[in-house]
């Protein structure tokens, strides 16, 4: 069941949330972390404590895989899998975001 | 040259954070980590006062591991050095804004765990020294030999008692993160 796989990574965390939004071009270490803040106006801010390990959990759960490493900098990539439980993720926010403005209005 | 100087402090492994902060205040009276020594023997470097944010993070790596050093400097932190896994980092404070390693609390607990990990592999040779130590004192009948035996067997047992307890102390500190 490709859908009960999927399940099992959701929700994504925050910070996990945003390195994979990123990854969807190869992107190195460093240039995860600028992108991170870039894109969420600075409310997230992903250290290289949190993002090596990050790193190497989502590589293990083949979400992401390494694609090029030069200058000791790797670079990753979302993996087809990766970018399903994304997919599945928008959509779930998508649906709580919905949600929120339709009660938005009453409070 | 800067002046050098010494100075001793024991910090157990579950008191990192207090590492951490020491090492910070050190900085501030302008005296700058340049070994973490081992056995609480730290080198500083007399400078001028300066806010640094030292961090510890625990990774047994090696050196075909650089990327983990180069995401680290990329993002502004310095090596200070290493002692027995632990990677002393450091980054100054800018107006104010002390800078993390750390972002969330799954990545402080990961660190704990890779912490434990690293402790529970030297379990199993302990409770066998213990074993064997304990085995020949009973064979032993000399007195001085089966003194020296006793104390060895007393060291090998407050090793374990302590391992066990910095174990416990740190799976604490994992869930204290947790319930957070």
């Amino acid at each position: 069941m490709v859908e009960k796989d999927i399940d099992k990574y959701l929700p994504l965390s925050e910070a996990t949330y945003y390195i994979l939004l990123t990854l969807v071009e190869p992107l190195h270490g460093y240039g995860v972390m600028q992108k991170v803040e870039s894109i969420s106006d600075g409310t997230v801010n992903v250290g290289p404590g949190t993002l090596y390990g990050a790193f190497t959990t989502l590589e293990k759960e083949k979400l992401i895989t390494m694609v090029r490493e030069e200058e000791r900098r790797k670079s990753y990539l979302l993996t087809p899998k990766g970018r399903e439980v994304l997919k599945e993720q928008i959509s779930r926010l998508e649906i709580m975001t919905r949600n929120g403005q339709s009660v938005l209005a009453q409070l | 040259m800067n002046e050098i100087v010494n100075k001793s402090k024991w910090f157990w492994a579950w008191q990192d954070d207090k590492e951490e902060e020491w090492l910070g205040k050190m900085s501030r009276q302008g005296l700058h980590l340049q070994h973490p020594g081992v056995f609480g023997q730290y080198t500083f470097e007399q400078g001028a006062p300066n806010e640094f944010a030292y961090r510890l993070d625990f990774v047994t790596i090696s050196k075909k591991n650089a990327d983990y050093y180069q995401l680290f400097q990329d993002a502004g932190w310095e090596h200070v050095g290493e002692v027995g896994g632990w990677q002393y980092w450091r980054k100054e404070v800018v107006d104010g804004k002390v800078p993390e390693i750390f972002t969330d609390n799954a990545s402080k607990i990961q660190k704990y765990q890779r912490l434990i990990g690293f402790m529970v592999i030297f379990f199993p040779i302990y409770v066998v020294l213990l074993t064997n130590y304990n085995n020949r004192v009973s064979m032993q009948s000399s007195g001085f030999i089966s003194t020296l035996y006793e104390i060895t067997f007393f060291l090998f047992f407050v090793i374990v008692m302590v391992l066990v307890f910095a174990m416990l102390k740190i799976m604490q500190r994992i869930s204290t993160l947790k319930r957070k």
